[in-house]
């Protein structure tokens, strides 16, 4: 056996383990629900034996349901990953200098981060109650009426907004913060002494060098985004009504209360086709920004 | 006027001191050099006239003007870094142009002004290029182009060439001297590199451990170095313990050599030998009267280019010799020769100052 052949073995025999664990648990599932998409599957009637081609994409389409879910998710998601940047990179900023104390604001931060986001959403559901909640306690004492956080089908998507963004900036922070402490500090020292100020530092220079951190930090939220569904399901169940009903969500409910496995799967193959797209769409702007910045 | 007055200049890092009463008068269109090993405090030195450092104690006068509290960018003040520093998003254009934009002068003035500087460093033509698709030298001649783009009354620059390959740095080197003495500004120069501070400067400033040694011409440090550190840090030397004696005779071993600049009179002393003091001959009777002479075997023969060093071991202690390649006759490994010296050259320093 050559050299070339024995080594190209070995890899593969180093990679096998964890081919099949990621064949186990990713390609058969998705296969498999595939499969589902285009087959009249139910629980009630679990075989491959009518086959519908595109039918159970089509009903997704004419269900005015799915239209809500996908314009409550992408609106989520844009707004939640925009808010969670622009605050994120200011505390980062923020962090980024000589201050003292800089371990307890780390260890605060990362706090949300390690919790489940099922304690986050029942934590949360507590403060927000109604009647109970210490917010409107609070609110109360400087004479603001109680409001119905999760009730109000308004107020519901932006209390689930708020509670995600609480949990989720440190991620942001964090990151953003390590493409920061890693930048070169000449070029800076370089634009003081042609005398930029802070801002002009700031776009000229720190905007441009943290590009690629900027975009990962973007694309790894806005899939974690996508999938947001535990808090949704603690918080409001995708009520009131369905103004908080995200795709993930209203998977679920097809999936598991419509015991409707085709249509579901047909949906989730809607979801993972928009948070693909969106995904090649930043890969594309990494990579062609990269070869710019060398 | 002085262009640049450091006046007991002190640092501190918490526990390290950086710098210790560092003090230097620069005259105007001078180029200095900070020279020594890593950890000396030159940099801080730099970075301080820069304004990026604040002195703990002393004072700094960039033409006449107390600069101890006035930010880098109201020095007057032109800095190059030893990783270029060079703005990646911007071509070389927007990077030379950035402290004009800043300043927001008229876009015909700053072209202008772009075109004179990528002339001066001899990059026409590229100015639309991206700092990645250049080479090292030519980054750091933008580097250069934009620390001279708003006429900096002092161009500090900090190891520059360290990062460049031997070739380059060759050629850089003779080009910024030559461009510094072109528009007469006077330049404080960073390096570790004897050779680059030998070659470029006026003066140089001789450091270690935050102090400086020496301040002097080139050929002032070459060949009259203060003490041992400096003649082991500035060009290639073999030292000699031995003792001295009435401040003329040096004792090594069973050797007694005639010196004429010791700085001991009697007592432990280091002889210090330039490699090219040394000459070498096979016969005795070649060696002309009053020279010192020492008789030893050749262990190493190594070819410089210009020069011929041959390593001679000589009572169990290994001097290096160095003579022109043209005179070189063909000594070779395990000859017995004859090594001598003149009384002018060889100094001798008391033996309690270390070499490192």
């Amino acid at each position: 056996m050559s050299l070339r052949r024995r080594e190209r073995l070995t890899g593969w025999v180093f990679a096998l383990p964890s081919l099949i664990t990621l064949g186990a648990v990713i390609a058969v599932p998705l296969g498999f629900s595939l499969s589902v998409s285009f087959f009249a599957y139910t629980f009630i009637n679990p075989s491959f034996s009518v086959f519908l081609g595109f039918e159970n994409y089509m009903n997704a389409f004419s269900d005015p349901y799915f239209w809500n879910s996908l314009w409550v998710t992408l609106k989520f998601v844009v707004l939640v990953v925009s808010i969670e940047f622009t605050l994120g990179f200011i505390v980062a900023l923020m962090l980024n200098r000589d201050i003292r104390f800089k371990g307890v604001y780390y260890t605060i931060l990362t706090m949300p981060m390690v919790m489940s986001p099922v304690a986050v959403g029942l934590i949360w559901k507590m403060l927000l109650h109604p009647d109970l909640g210490v917010l409107n306690y609070f609110l109360g004492l400087i004479g603001i009426e109680p409001i119905n956080w999760l009730g109000d089908p308004t107020m519901a998507f932006w209390s689930v907004l708020m509670v995600d963004v609480w949990q989720q900036i440190s991620f942001m922070i964090l990151l953003l913060l390590a493409g920061l402490v890693s930048l070169p500090k000449e070029p800076f020292e370089a634009a003081t002494i042609d005398g930029a100020s802070e801002f002009q530092k700031l776009f000229y220079i720190t905007i441009p060098l943290m590009k690629p951190v900027i975009l990962a930090a973007v694309v790894i939220r806005t899939i974690f985004a996508f999938r947001t569904y535990d808090l949704i399901y603690v918080l409001t169940r995708g009520g009131p009504g369905v103004s908080t009903d995200v795709l993930s969500y209203f998977i679920y409910r097809k999936t598991f209360m419509g015991l409707n496995l085709a249509e579901a799967a047909a949906t989730s193959y809607v979801l993972l086709g928009v948070v693909l797209l969106l995904v090649v769409f930043m890969f594309k702007i990494i990579t062609s920004e990269r070869k710019v910045v060398g | 006027m002085k262009a640049l007055v450091v006046k007991d200049l002190h640092k501190s890092f918490g526990n390290v001191r950086a710098v210790v009463g560092f003090t230097l008068e620069m005259e105007e269109g001078e180029f200095v050099t900070l020279l020594g090993p890593s950890g000396c405090g030159k940099t801080t030195v730099l970075r301080t006239v820069a304004g990026f450092e604040k002195a703990d104690k002393g004072e700094i006068y960039i033409f006449g003007k107390l600069s101890n509290d006035i930010p880098p960018e109201k020095r007057d003040v032109g800095m190059v870094f030893q990783n270029y520093a060079l703005f990646p998003n911007m071509t070389v254009a927007q990077n030379i142009a950035f402290s004009m934009m800043i300043r927001k002068e008229p876009q015909d003035k700053i072209k202008k002004r772009v075109g004179e500087l990528l002339e001066l460093v001899q990059l026409s033509g590229l100015e639309n290029r991206y700092p990645h698709q250049l080479s090292g030298g030519q980054m750091q001649r933008v580097a250069l182009a934009r620390a001279l783009a708003k006429n900096p009354k002092i161009l500090l620059l900090d190891e520059p060439l360290s990062a460049l390959d031997a070739k380059v740095r060759q050629q850089l080197r003779g080009e910024i001297r030559k461009l510094q003495m072109k528009l007469g500004i006077t330049t404080l120069f960073v390096t570790h590199d004897q050779e680059e501070a030998l070659t470029m400067s006026d003066r140089i400033v001789v450091m270690k451990d935050g102090v400086i040694q020496q301040i002097g011409s080139p050929r002032q440090i070459y060949d009259d170095p203060i003490n041992p550190f400096v003649a082991h840090f500035v060009g290639t030397s073999s030292f000699l313990e031995g003792e001295m004696l009435d401040g003329k005779i040096f004792i090594w071993k069973d050797e007694r050599f005639e010196v004429r600049k010791s700085k001991v009179k009697n007592g432990k002393a280091l002889m210090v030998l330039r490699p090219t003091h040394l000459k070498m001959v096979k016969d005795e009777e070649n060696v002309p009267d009053g020279s010192n002479v020492m008789k030893g075997r050749v262990s190493l023969v190594t070819f410089l280019g210009s020069v011929v060093r041959v390593h001679v071991m000589i009572k169990e202690e290994e001097i290096l010799v160095e003579m022109p390649s043209e005179d070189f006759w063909g000594f070779k490994e395990g000859d017995e020769v004859i090594v001598y010296f003149s009384p002018d050259f060889p100094l001798v320093f008391p033996k309690e100052q270390n070499i490192q």
